[in-house]
């Protein structure tokens, strides 16, 4: 029984193919090659009527492939002959199981893929565009002319990309900001350093919204005023992680900024899945920097996505016994780009001269209000905060604390005693620091470790 | 012929008289037993026989008849051996009833004659003996040691001295030459052939015979206040040892959250040295509870520090609060005015903890059985360590790879009912070298020890607590319950619950305590205020109450949590010898608090 497709635009049927069928990126590569190829082909052929004349052609090994989906494809692939998009809709029942099966070595997974095909086979690709229309999520696929091209030059971009919100501007640099889930207080105030001043400056800052460096970029993104998207691993219309609720909530309503996913919605977050996403990340970008990361870590696969892309690779230095930057320190012996100051990257971005740089900074430290932290810092010798004089105790427990370390009282107990010539006992360290917090002169990170620096109010 | 001995029965912290009655009359051969007597009182016909045969006294072909009264109580675990012997012997005219005078028997017979420690409860016995106005009692020669403390007056309560002060006064006294007067003769036979060779003698010449036991404790008092695991001996944590010694002072309940080997087991130990010495009053009560478990030791039974127990967290619920047929007092009531520790409290089953709950709120344990309802005092200080993370080293980066969502949820395996009566939380961290090899010199506990009395001097004051916390309304009503229980079961009305759970169902805690009889206080630190007392006796000045507002705000604080910084700023507050709470005061208190639920990054 012959289907007709025709009624139908290819874009509908990508989309169709992806929301109703749930065919991933691996499995359509699988099935029908090179996307961008065949659809050509097929218009072509549906145009004189008849199928295209398929090669049947190996293609090189496809990326690093550990989607769900991509399970399918885990064995070598079949010798059968590729299939034109609009056969997957149009094929007769037994047809697109042979066709299939003969794409595929493994026919456990040949036949989760046609199953899948065959079901959605009910669902009609022109209701799914309505459906979708009505959420508030919306999609380009690479057919489209608002696909970002940036994207598009990569070996292997998303046939179909979700998004709530906005698409990165092509007009506009970005820098992927990626790093560590279990990050320090070091890596988060670096990450909302660059954030806030690359996006002050106009840069669009793309990361995953995971937790740690993720969050903390995207999130400092929005309250410098920029434009800030996360890439997930998961359907768009899914929070995750449940912790960055706020971050997501606001990347949708953001003006300019967006929520962006391969993934239909209702796809939940599979490990598998994170990977493959990132490839997103760095596609979308200019440039990746990385503000820590550990050897071997996810992060590095990003990076290694970032290479394939050509994208430059800047990371961000720390201590050499810092555990949680290994990986960053191995980029830059490998050869990545030193990222010390935002000026390093706006420089290179563009090419801006020394002086307005400057000013840029500036402007941007006024902006978010810090000018406590900046009596506090730098200058030596704290003595005064916002009106109120310091105590002699206060100013060494001050002095003694670190911006990028948490310590506790007993941690710096030591230091105070000896800035301060008498004895102070540990309860009127432990007094003091909470005193300090509760006038947001320190912050304390973690139960009974403080640092110093105000807190950023939203 | 006709006799009545006096000995005596156990029941959960009370002992009581039973009367022995033996009558031999002519008739056919058989021994009865009656009054209700438990297992082992009717298996002590045969050792009797037994014991009697050894010295060559054979039971007469007679019927023999034993009463105990009260006839109405079930008497367990009432080994009537000796006793029932020393009845029949006078039946039998080798020992007359004038010899027995104001006399107690008490012990077990083995086959050979020879007379059986007493395995529980002999220091109650012989204190109840003692108030019954009975002036010698024969007991195992191992129990004597136990039954010496009752006797010696001065170490009871009731006598001026004992309302004085610390042991540590007494031993003072003593040495300066009082004479202590014996309220009891303690006399200890090792058979039963001495126990009759005593009784046959004289009055005037029974010393000579055997000499009362006269408690050598003393002596080893004053030492084990000296020695003992020192707070010197933990290197650096000095945040922790302040908290230790602020949950000391008000005998507040502490959390210490940290990495493995920062010393949370180390510190928890040497909690009880910092904490008051135990008054006599205080020791006599956890002596007892010692003695009704059975856990004294025979030759130095007397408890003169706080206990000190750490339960595995794989203990039981029932280990935990005491029971089994006959109820024991469990692990809290032998923590009794003393540490109880948790090591690894997220570990710990959850329904285990919760039975935490009211015993910490009422000081007491209830234990509901068939046999009874039984009440052990059990106020204790409940210190607890935890991980704070399930690998342990949050929040150091270069070891932990845990997430905030793993730290918060490994703590919530902590049970907020039991975090709700938690005053003290304080984070440790992993030590430094250089404060392991320093030599920088420590505080020592005494030193530590000596602020914390200073502290307690004024809580005693402000709650006027007299020195003699048998005052405790927790402590007193345990044994009124008992007695109440005594009497219930003569009555006829055997509390009829049977099931195994010693659940009296929580009829809301709050309520509960505030009805407690006039003039007996619950409260003796701070830790133990009620909210109430806490509004009278934690007030605020105009700038503190801003500042406690400010904090309440700022911090998220529960009603609760604000309540516990209250009772913590009060205890700081007498640490340093303020009479007002101020401002540093709160802002120490505020620092303490528990806020691992909801970490905050990033």
């Amino acid at each position: 029984m012959k289907r007709d497709s025709s009624r139908y635009s290819a874009r509908q049927l990508l989309l169709w193919l992806s929301y109703g069928a749930q065919i991933g990126q691996g499995t359509l590569q699988r099935l029908t090659g090179e996307v961008t190829d065949e659809i050509t082909e097929s218009i072509a052929a549906s145009e004189s009527g008849g199928f295209s004349q398929a090669y049947s052609n190996e293609d090189g090994d496809e990326t690093s492939d550990t989607s769900q989906e991509s399970r399918d494809n885990d064995t070598p692939k079949g010798q059968g002959a590729r299939i034109p998009l609009r056969a997957l809709f149009e094929m007769g029942e037994e047809e697109l199981q042979k066709a299939v099966s003969g794409r595929y070595r493994d026919l456990k997974n040949a036949g989760a893929a046609t199953g899948r095909l065959l079901r959605a086979r009910c669902l009609d690709p022109q209701g799914l565009e309505e459906q979708i229309m009505r959420t508030k999520v919306r999609y380009v696929t690479i057919l489209d002319e608002e696909y970002p091209a940036k994207l598009r030059e990569t070996p292997d971009p998303p046939y179909l990309l979700y998004y709530i919100g906005s698409l990165p501007d092509e007009r506009l640099p970005s820098v992927g900001m990626i790093g560590t889930r279990a990050s320090t207080v070091y890596g988060r105030k670096q990450a909302e350093q660059f954030a806030s001043a690359l996006a002050f400056a106009g840069v669009q800052i793309i990361s995953g919204m995971a937790r740690g460096i993720d969050g903390v970029s995207g999130r400092s993104a929005l309250l410098a005023g920029g434009r800030s998207f996360a890439v997930l691993g998961c359907g768009p219309d899914i929070c995750y992680p449940e912790e960055n609720r706020d971050l997501y909530e606001q990347l949708q309503s953001q003006e300019g900024s967006g929520i962006l996913s391969e993934y239909c919605p209702g796809t939940q977050p599979v490990s598998g899945l994170f990977p493959l996403r990132n490839r997103i990340i760095s596609g979308l970008s200019d440039a990746l920097l990385v503000v820590e990361a550990r050897e071997r870590s996810g992060t590095m696969i990003t990076v290694e996505r970032a290479l394939d892309q050509n994208r430059e690779v800047y990371a961000l230095p720390a201590r050499v016994t810092d555990a949680a930057s290994s990986g960053c320190l191995q980029l830059l012996r490998q050869g990545a780009m030193i990222a010390t100051r935002p000026e390093d990257i706006l420089e290179d971005i563009f090419g801006i001269a020394a002086d307005l740089r400057a000013g840029t900074q500036r402007r941007h430290e006024k902006a978010t209000q810090l000018e406590m932290k900046q009596e506090v810092r730098g200058k030596g010798e704290p003595t005064r905060i916002t009106g109120a004089p310091l105590t002699q105790l206060e100013a060494a427990v001050l002095r003694s604390l670190d911006e990028g370390e948490e310590r506790s009282a007993d941690d710096i107990y030591e230091s105070v005693r000896k800035a301060l010539g008498y004895s102070a006992g540990i309860r009127e360290i432990t007094t003091t620091l909470l005193m300090l917090s509760m006038r947001g002169i320190v912050r304390e990170e973690s139960p009974g470790r403080y640092t110093v620096g105000g807190i950023l109010e939203a | 012929m006709y006799s009545c001995v006096t000995a005596g029965a156990l029941l959960g912290l009370t002992c009581y008289l039973v009367r022995v009655e033996v009558d031999i009359a002519p008739g056919l051969p058989v021994f009865d037993i009656v009054g209700m007597a438990g297992t082992p009182a009717r298996e002590s016909r045969e050792r009797v026989r037994v014991a009697l045969h050894s010295l060559g006294i054979r039971m007469p072909a007679s019927r023999i008849t034993v009463s105990f009264s009260p006839a109405d109580v079930p008497k367990r675990g009432f080994v009537p051996d000796l006793p029932v012997a020393i009845g029949i012997l006078i039946c039998l005219g080798q020992l007359r009833q004038e010899d027995l005078e104001d006399t107690l028997i008490s012990g077990e017979l083995g086959l050979s004659g020879e007379v059986r420690t007493v395995r529980r409860g002999m220091m109650l016995l012989a204190e109840t003996a003692a108030k019954e106005g009975i002036r010698t009692i024969i007991v195992p020669e191992e129990n004597t040691a136990e039954g010496a403390i009752a006797a010696d007056g001065t170490l009871t309560t009731g006598s001026k001295e004992a309302a004085g002060g610390t042991l540590h006064s007494t031993i003072e006294a003593h040495s300066a030459g009082k004479k202590n007067e014996q309220r009891l003769k303690v006399i200890g036979v090792r058979n039963l052939e001495d126990c009759i060779r005593y009784l046959k003698t004289e009055k005037k010449e029974r010393d000579a015979v055997i000499a009362p036991a006269v408690s050598r404790l003393r002596e080893r008092i004053r030492d084990d206040m000296e020695t003992g695991p020192d707070f010197s001996d933990v290197h650096g944590q000095r945040e922790a040892k302040r908290a230790l010694e602020i949950a000391a002072a008000g005998f507040h309940n502490i959390l210490m959250i940290g990495p493995p080997g920062a010393g949370k087991s180390m510190l928890a130990s040497r909690l009880p040295g910092i904490l008051p010495p135990l008054s006599e009053a205080e020791s006599m009560e956890v002596t007892e509870i010692y003695s009704a478990a059975g856990l004294l030791d025979r030759k130095d039974p007397l408890i003169t520090r706080r206990p000190f127990l750490a339960p595995h967290h794989t203990v039981t619920g029932v280990a935990l609060t005491g029971g089994g047929e006959y109820p024991m007092p469990g692990l809290i009531s032998q923590a009794h005015r003393g540490v109880l520790f948790l090591d690894e409290l997220p570990e710990f089953r959850r329904d285990t903890v919760n039975l935490l709950r009211q015993p910490m709120e009422e000081r007491q344990i209830r234990i509901v059985r068939r046999s009874g309802t039984y009440t052990y005092p059990a106020r204790f200080l409940l210190c607890a360590a935890a991980n704070p993370c399930p690998c342990g080293f949050w929040p150091d980066r270069s070891r932990c790879r845990c997430s905030e969502k793993d730290v918060v949820r490994y703590q919530n395996r902590i049970p907020g009912p039991l975090l709700d009566r938690i005053d003290l939380c304080i984070t440790l961290r992993q030590v430094e070298v250089e404060e392991l090899t320093g030599g920088a010199s420590e505080e020592s506990s005494r030193e530590i020890r000596e602020r914390v009395m200073r502290a307690v001097a004024r809580q005693q004051e402000r709650f006027q607590m007299s020195k003699d916390c048998r005052q405790d309304e927790a402590y007193l009503q345990a044994a009124e319950r008992n007695l109440e229980e005594l009497q219930l079961l003569a009555a006829g009305q055997i509390a009829s619950s049977d099931s195994e759970r010693n659940s009296v169902p929580d009829t809301g805690s709050e309520s509960r305590r505030e009805d407690t009889p006039s003039g007996r206080s619950r409260t003796h630190f701070n830790g133990d205020m009620l909210p109430a007392e806490v509004e009278k006796y934690c007030a605020l000045g105009k700038q503190e109450r801003l500042f406690a507002e400010n904090l309440f705000r700022r911090l998220k604080m529960s009603a609760r949590g604000f309540h516990r910084l209250l009772k913590v700023a009060r205890t700081i507050a007498d640490l340093e010898g303020e009479e007002r709470i101020l401002v540093p005061h709160l802002a120490e208190a505020a620092a303490y608090r528990f806020r691992f639920d909801a970490v905050e990054m990033l």
